[in-house]
């Protein structure tokens, strides 16, 4: 048996973003169910832990008109994952679900359904998106301030463990009321596990205290260590254990027998990611204004942009930027490397540290550097390909891994066991908010 | 001469939460020749999650979840059964429950409706949904490689429901289903003035009825056939194995027991009601399709009776079953009220 600590995959089919190639002959359908089958079996025969959706609850817009440009229509996470339930047997199931417009009883009902349903393979990956636009569809509107929008998720996060735990909750909170009384008996593996995917120091100390999985965006290896020290030194102060909370940030694999090879499929990739049009609409969130009389084969506009923030696509991930110094240090980047619009984007988009591009033997061995310095449990793969997309990964690398003891000969059984969690009773308690954590002196 | 003008449905509750029954009984059941099986809410796993299940193993039957309209969210309700017509295939229903109770409104933190309110509120809700389920026009997703757009956003359209207590902007989060708009079946005390109205675009198709015995359900039945389709609703004990019906239903705890009506008899008995149903709520004029909707007493004693002794009876009556439940019960293409105005 090996000792050695190990990795571990899960594919996160995102269904609305711009990182999917959709321009390509390759490219499937983003929304038929023979999509998500293929994928989720195919994450299966490579022992994947988890298959993951996300979710956004308004469909994006762009300067105050429906995007266009990206993958879009996601179905249901809850639906589709009960569906691939039936067609799989081990790998777990993780929905991404709202904490803002969505109401605890409900959700801990529907969350405990799926964990019944696939036999003790679902997880949570807590969200908490609240901002007024995404409220507009739904009873309660937009209502939440940004400032408390992690003590609302906590007491939402409580209140649907305190469900989970069996018996009558009678929930009398600053933000809900709640008279409920589950009916579903736990599954196998006793709750379905929690991930979290917030940034924010709010962020990291929530995951610290209610979750047992961070899916992040920190890859490189020297900002994943960072990180995992961080997160170790929170879940102490939670009154838990360093590594208690397991770490799998996203990642893109792009992969081939031979290096060159590798680097060629990287070019046609991002070729495909960012064709003129996305490289325009990426400026467009800066310049506050459409670009299209701009030249994507040409400089970079060479006007001012008409907003001090960025007028972000609105549902996808950036924050507002201050513009005008942007725009003024991205001219002169772009003039100096001597990059058009198309190339500039691309390059920005690179997020070299975010992907991992070499041959299958280089990849695995990089990746064994992680392993050796314990600085994740494992990566979330967003696949740039649907449903073909971690192919090559399932059928080269994740041997490669075995070889090397990293990566699981089998499953383990439920979703739990398949991350090597346990269940810690008293940690249990604190997160229900039900025992207070004691601090130790140091 | 009879038509066919009947569809029959069977309740899967008694599979319990074993999603593995669950799949086998939707498969019997296929076999069977039922037009769609259904699955209510009560204390048993999700019921969309199990027609999704059951969707994932079966061709063509169709998939009936009961899901409140009135203490759940309109957004992701619509998104849901849009994502089980998707899965499916075009076979997905909505079998709409308006359960005004202090329990289910006190775990979302509300109170319970005036009665009299209960119509209108559906009605909003079933607005919400319509509306959504036409937000994307067939054809919005494009790809077009020359203009790099994978959404036309001319043909995605903002659904601006304002109902009397909530409002919904729009557009859906998930593509048109594949049935354009889903059958939904509503109980028929919804249909008010104003409230929910019955087979209009933005209504419901189905009213479903219930009363106090099978003679009674039987002529409200033909009251309301008149106006549109009707569902049957129906607790079937047969007897079956030299066993009356009749001890079964007596054994049972009180606390089990529905306010749906009871059918208590033979096999025999419950063809011939059926044949009265429909005789009573036949309509030569139009294409009306009417659902016997049979919640089996005890799945595994009821079931077997129901396929192997009724259904074979009622061949001549039964519409026959189509690729998609909306065309199982002829409802007319469901043409997309945005594109019309465009
Ligand atoms: C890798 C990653 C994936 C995410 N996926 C989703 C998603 O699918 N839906 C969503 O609403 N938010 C998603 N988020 C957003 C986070 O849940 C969170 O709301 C956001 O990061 C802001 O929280 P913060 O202020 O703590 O960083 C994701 C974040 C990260 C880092």
């Amino acid at each position: 048996m090996s000792t050695q600590h190990q990795l571990r995959f899960g594919v996160f089919f995102q269904g609305v973003n711009s990182s999917t190639i959709w321009r390509s002959e390759a490219s499937g359908s983003q929304t038929d169910f023979s999509s998500f089958r293929r994928l989720a079996q195919t994450a299966e025969r490579g022992l994947f832990s988890a298959f993951f959706l996300g979710e956004g609850l308004r469909l994006r817009e762009h300067l105050g008109r429906i995007h266009e440009l990206d993958v879009a229509g996601r179905p249901d996470a809850q639906t589709m994952l009960a569906a691939l339930a039936a067609v799989t047997s081990n790998i777990g199931l993780v929905a991404t679900q709202n904490t803002t417009y969505n109401d605890p009883a409900d959700l801990a009902r529907r969350l405990a359904s799926l964990d019944l349903i696939s036999q003790g393979r679902a997880a949570w990956n807590v969200v908490t998106t609240h901002n007024a636009w995404t409220g507009e569809n739904f009873r309660r509107g937009g209502y939440l301030e940004h400032s408390q929008r992690y003590t609302h998720a906590e007491e939402f996060v409580q209140t649907v463990r305190r469900i989970w735990a069996g018996g009558p909750v009678h929930h009398r909170g600053e933000h809900y009321t709640v008279d409920y009384t589950g009916t579903l008996p736990a599954s196998t593996q006793q709750r379905p596990v929690l991930f979290q995917a917030g940034d924010s120091a709010e962020g990291r100390d929530f995951a610290a205290r209610q979750t047992d999985v961070i899916f992040s965006a920190h890859v490189g290896l020297q900002d994943a260590l960072d990180f995992r020290q961080d997160i170790n030194q929170r879940s102490v102060n939670a009154g838990r254990s360093p590594y208690a909370v397991k770490i799998m940030p996203s990642a893109e694999f792009i992969i081939d027998q031979t290096p060159e090879a590798a680097a060629e499929k990287h070019r046609w990739v991002r070729e495909q990611q960012i064709g003129p049009q996305q490289a325009l609409a990426y400026l467009e969130q800066f310049w506050g204004t459409r670009l299209e009389d701009v030249d994507p084969y040409g400089p970079l506009p060479d006007f001012d942009p008409v907003v001090q923030r960025s007028s972000v696509t609105r549902g996808s991930g950036f924050q507002g930027a201050k513009t005008l110094e942007l725009a003024a240090s991205w001219r002169a980047e772009a003039r100096a490397k001597g990059q058009n619009i198309i190339q500039f984007v691309r390059g920005r988009s690179h997020r070299p540290e975010h992907t991992f591009t070499g041959s299958y033997d280089q990849v695995a061995e990089r990746l064994a550097d992680y392993a050796r310095q314990r600085a994740v449990d494992g990566f979330n793969i967003s696949p740039w390909l649907i449903p073909t997309g971690i192919d090559d990964i399932v059928n080269h690398l994740v041997p490669r891994l075995q070889e090397r003891g990293i990566y699981p000969q089998s499953y383990a059984g439920t979703l739990r066991e398949n991350l090597g969690l346990t269940i810690d009773h008293d940690h249990e308690l604190h997160a229900q908010g039900l025992l207070p954590v004691e601090q130790e002196a140091s | 001469m009879s038509q066919q003008t009947l569809l029959l449905a069977l309740n899967l509750d008694g599979a319990g939460s074993d999603p593995h029954q669950t799949a086998d009984e939707a498969l019997r059941a296929e076999s069977a020749g039922f037009h769609a099986v259904s699955f209510t809410s009560d204390g048993l796993l999700d019921p969309v999650q199990r027609a999704s299940y059951a969707a994932a193993q079966t061709r063509n039957i169709g998939l009936l979840p009961v899901i409140d309209a009135l203490f759940t969210e309109p957004f992701h309700t619509a998104t849901q059964l849009a994502s089980l017509d998707i899965i499916s295939g075009g076979r997905a229903g909505w079998f709409l429950a308006a359960r005004n109770e202090e329990q289910l409104a006190a775990a979302v933190g509300r109170t319970p409706l005036q009665e009299d309110q209960l119509g209108i509120e559906a009605a909003d809700v079933v607005a919400v949904h319509r509306r959504l389920w036409d937000s994307w026009e067939a054809d919005a997703v494009i790809r077009d490689h020359a203009t790099g757009r994978y959404l036309d956003a001319r043909k995605l359209h903002y659904v601006e429901v304002a109902g009397q207590n909530f409002s919904v902007k729009g557009p859906a989060i998930t593509p048109r289903p594949p049935q354009g708009q889903l059958p939904i079946i509503a109980p028929a005390g919804l249909f008010t003035t104003p409230g929910l109205r019955h087979c209009r675009l933005d209504g419901a198709d189905v009213a479903a009825i219930n009363a106090a015995d099978p003679q009674t359900l039987l002529s409200k039945a033909e009251k309301f056939s008149a106006t549109g389709a009707v569902a049957i609703e129906l607790d079937v004990y047969l007897d079956a194995a030299g066993e009356p019906a009749q001890h079964r239903r007596d054994a049972q705890p009180q606390a089990q027991r529905t306010e749906r009506t009871e059918f208590i008899g033979s096999a025999q008995e419950l063809v011939d009601f059926i044949r009265a149903v429909a005789n009573a709520t036949e309509n030569p004029a139009d294409q009306r399709r009417h659902l016997i909707h049979l919640y089996p007493g005890d799945l595994q004693i009821d079931g077997p009776e129901l396929v192997n002794e009724v259904l074979p009876q009622l061949k001549d009556l039964l519409a026959p079953v189509q690729d998609s439940l909306r065309e199982s019960f002829a409802l007319p293409v469901a043409h997309n009220r945005f594109k019309e105005a465009a």
